[in-house]
């Protein structure tokens, strides 16, 4: 585990800054008598402006790594640092703070809100900024168009399809520029095709706006878009690969 | 988040779930109505009687009564000039009343006659005749309602009590005789000795309305009180006057003493500390100002009865409204859950469902306070002849004051805010977690 750690550390010295801090971070559920250790000591940083790929079977515990950097759960034990802040230690009032001022947050199922057009889901951020409603309008319609979804600016979602759901929940994790953005399984729910017109806006989105994307996923194979893969086993750390070239295609693992 | 923000989103989820939303806010309605409508007719009745009493002037008006026991006290002639020479009294009119026998034919009475100032017979509004002028001969003011009271002196029967038929008797037009009461002719066997040989009663005028209207006026007569002295004293002359006092040794005194003096006070606000005044020499007095006072106390008890009555359907309507938002909230956990996780403030959660509960109460207010005064009008219309017939007065029964719409509206926006607390404060503590987990 030390080091997988080091491992980790290594890259600051490459130059890159360290954006969020792990350290022997453990949830624990309790279920009747019985204790799920849904994360088993885990240890990293991610480092500002890189591509995070968690990868894991079901159960691993990727959900529940993502949800605990986004401040939506509290960790058992262990530190999550975001900048200088100790999330761990943070009130939910000061969490959702956090999560208003440097996050923004991709869903699985879009969870866009089914009363409110494209528009309005992607101004949402923003109205909870206190950002004026003229103001909000200019800059969700700029980051629609910007996904290609120009002309779907006044459609409901239920009058959408998935792919651009999706866009439009990328919009509205966008429009904020935020320091950093989760994606859990952002391409669950849809077809091949359209998942690799998500993923390559995601890559796009990093390379040229430099924000941080930590994204989680059951397929190894789509894990590849990333810098970094951090693979996870029953809420452990296996591996942590990096894609200096992005082409690599992964190798059988043992595990 | 911007609180017109916060406002439109309450109001967007409100237009979301119309049915339910009206049906909330009907709810409200019929609590504002029935508050509002209740507290009017308490407004109605205090208002229409204070206008009423107030319209008969005397409030500035006391009346000094005689304690019945301590002969220094009496009010005599002497002690009514030492109330003129108090500075705040500037009028004094002693009143005396004597009881007589009226007879027309077979038709008979004893009916209560009073003697009052020439200013006071002139203020009573008459149905038929003329008041009679200062120095003219004895003739009365019949009460409109006398009539009803004649007995057929043969039979001792009531036409009117007995057979509810109304006696034909014409106070103005028939023969009236009059005998007074003369306690020194009574042989103890006939009570026609009782009383003084009578005598042709001439009548004046009648107090206005029928015979079966109520009003201040409608029981007895009235004549000039020195026209009356001056009768009486002719009537008596060497005898006891009735209702006279005498001396221990059963000699009247020289003066006349009478009952109660109305005392007119300069000042309305001197009004009270001369009752005070009289009321620490030993006499009963009575005011028209305490006697509102003391009608507006029952009228403020009988309103809050009335108001209490109207607030349990408003309470019904604050449950209405709790039960409203604890749905709306448990609908929209996940919509909550995914604000939570895009950075909605946790207070800003909250105030969206308090100002949904408010908008409801609101509207409720407003379309109440609308058909408040609908039916307001709709109360005074059929409430008309119940004012005149069980209560004498006519005038509005219900009755909404300006200031009464602005604060039921301000009211159920409160009780909409407070009613809308609880669940809100539950939404708040939902977890971001809802926006994740696919239940
Ligand atoms: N609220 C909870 N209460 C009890 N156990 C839980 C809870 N949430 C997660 N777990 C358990 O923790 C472990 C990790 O769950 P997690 O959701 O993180 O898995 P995952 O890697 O995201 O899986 P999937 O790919 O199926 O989404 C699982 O064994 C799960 O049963
Ligand atoms: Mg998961």
């Amino acid at each position: 585990m030390d080091q997988l750690k080091d491992q980790g550390k290594e890259q600051s010295a490459q130059g890159k800054k360290v954006l969020v801090e792990v350290e022997d971070l453990y949830k624990i559920y309790k279920v009747g008598d019985e204790r799920v250790r849904a994360l088993d000591g885990v240890s990293f940083d991610i480092y500002e402006g890189e591509f995070i790929a968690i990868v894991g079977t079901s159960g691993s515990g990727k959900s529940t790594l993502l949800n605990m950097l986004a401040g939506l759960e509290p960790p058992t034990k262990g530190m999550i640092k975001l900048g200088s802040k100790r999330m761990d230690r943070m009130k939910e009032k000061q969490l959702v703070r956090m999560r208003r001022k440097h996050m923004g947050f991709i869903f699985q199922s879009y969870n866009l809100i089914g009363t409110m057009d494209a528009k309005e889901n992607v101004a949402m951020p923003l109205m909870f900024r206190g950002v004026g409603a003229k103001e909000r309008d200019k800059r969700a319609k700029e980051i629609l168009k910007l996904m290609g979804l120009g002309k779907h600016m006044k459609h409901l979602p239920s009058q959408m399809s998935g792919g651009q759901q999706q866009r439009v929940g990328i919009a509205r994790a966008l429009v904020t520029n935020p320091k950093i953005i989760f994606a859990d399984e952002p391409t669950g729910n849809l077809d091949s095709g359209t998942t690799k017109e998500i993923l390559t806006i995601l890559r796009d989105t990093v390379n040229k706006k430099n924000n941080t994307l930590v994204m989680v996923t059951h397929d190894r194979n789509l894990a590849q878009v990333a810098d970094r893969v951090i693979h996870i086993k029953d809420g452990k750390i296996r591996k942590i690969e990096i894609n200096a070239n992005k082409k690599e295609i992964i190798e059988d693992e043992d595990y | 988040m911007k609180f017109s923000d916060i406002l439109k989103l309450s109001i967007e989820n409100l237009r979301r779930r119309k049915w339910r939303t009206v049906l909330t806010v009907l709810g409200v309605t019929i609590g504002t109505i029935s508050v509002v409508l209740m507290l009017s007719l308490g407004f109605g009745l205090k208002e229409t009687l204070n206008a009423e009493l107030n319209a008969g002037g005397g409030i500035n008006d006391i009346t000094v009564s005689y304690n019945g026991s301590d002969e220094d006290m009496y009010l005599s002639d002497s002690r009514v000039e030492e109330f003129m020479d108090l500075e705040q009294i500037t009028k004094a009119s002693p009143k005396l009343s004597v009881a007589m026998k009226v007879t027309t034919g077979k038709w008979g009475t004893t009916t209560w006659i009073e003697g009052v100032s020439q200013e006071e017979l002139e203020a009573i509004p008459l149905g038929q005749g003329t008041c009679p002028k200062e120095g003219e001969e004895f003739q009365i003011i019949a009460g409109n309602m006398i009539v009803l009271d004649f007995y057929d002196t043969n039979t001792f029967e009531y036409p009117y009590w007995d057979y509810n038929e109304i006696p034909p008797v014409d106070m103005m037009n028939d023969k009236i005789y009059c005998s007074m009461m003369n306690v020194e002719s009574y042989d103890g066997v006939n009570p026609d000795s009782l009383y003084s040989k009578r005598k042709q009663l001439k009548i004046a005028g009648v107090v206005e309305g029928g015979p079966e209207t109520y009003n201040a006026y409608c029981y007895s007569a009235y004549v000039e009180i020195e026209t009356l002295k001056s009768y009486l004293e002719k009537e008596y002359r060497g005898k006891t006057i009735p209702e006279q006092p005498t001396d221990r040794n059963g000699n009247p005194y020289k003066e006349w003493i009478y009952p109660s003096v109305k005392l007119t006070v300069s000042d309305t606000a001197l009004v009270e500390d001369t009752v005070t005044y009289f009321r620490e020499m030993g006499y009963q007095v009575s005011s028209q100002q305490e006697w509102i006072e003391e009608n507006n106390k029952v009228f403020d008890i009988v309103q809050l009865v009335l108001g209490g009555i109207g607030a349990v359907s408003l309470l019904v309507a604050a449950i209405g409204i709790t039960n409203t938002i604890t749905m709306s909230t448990y609908e929209r956990r996940k919509e909550i859950g995914v604000m939570k996780v895009l950075g909605c403030d946790i207070e800003n959660i909250g105030a969206m469902f308090v100002s949904e509960a408010g908008y409801i109460g609101f509207l409720g207010g407003a379309v109440g306070v609308v058909l408040s005064y609908l039916l307001s009008k709709v109360v005074n219309i059929v409430g008309a002849s119940f004012m005149t017939e069980a209560i004498g007065v006519a005038g509005n029964l219900s009755m909404i004051p300006l200031w009464l719409p602005f604060v039921a509206v301000g009211f159920t926006i409160l009780v909409g805010v407070v009613a809308g607390y609880f669940p809100a404060r539950k939404a708040t503590r939902i977890s971001a977690l809802a926006a994740i987990r696919n239940d």
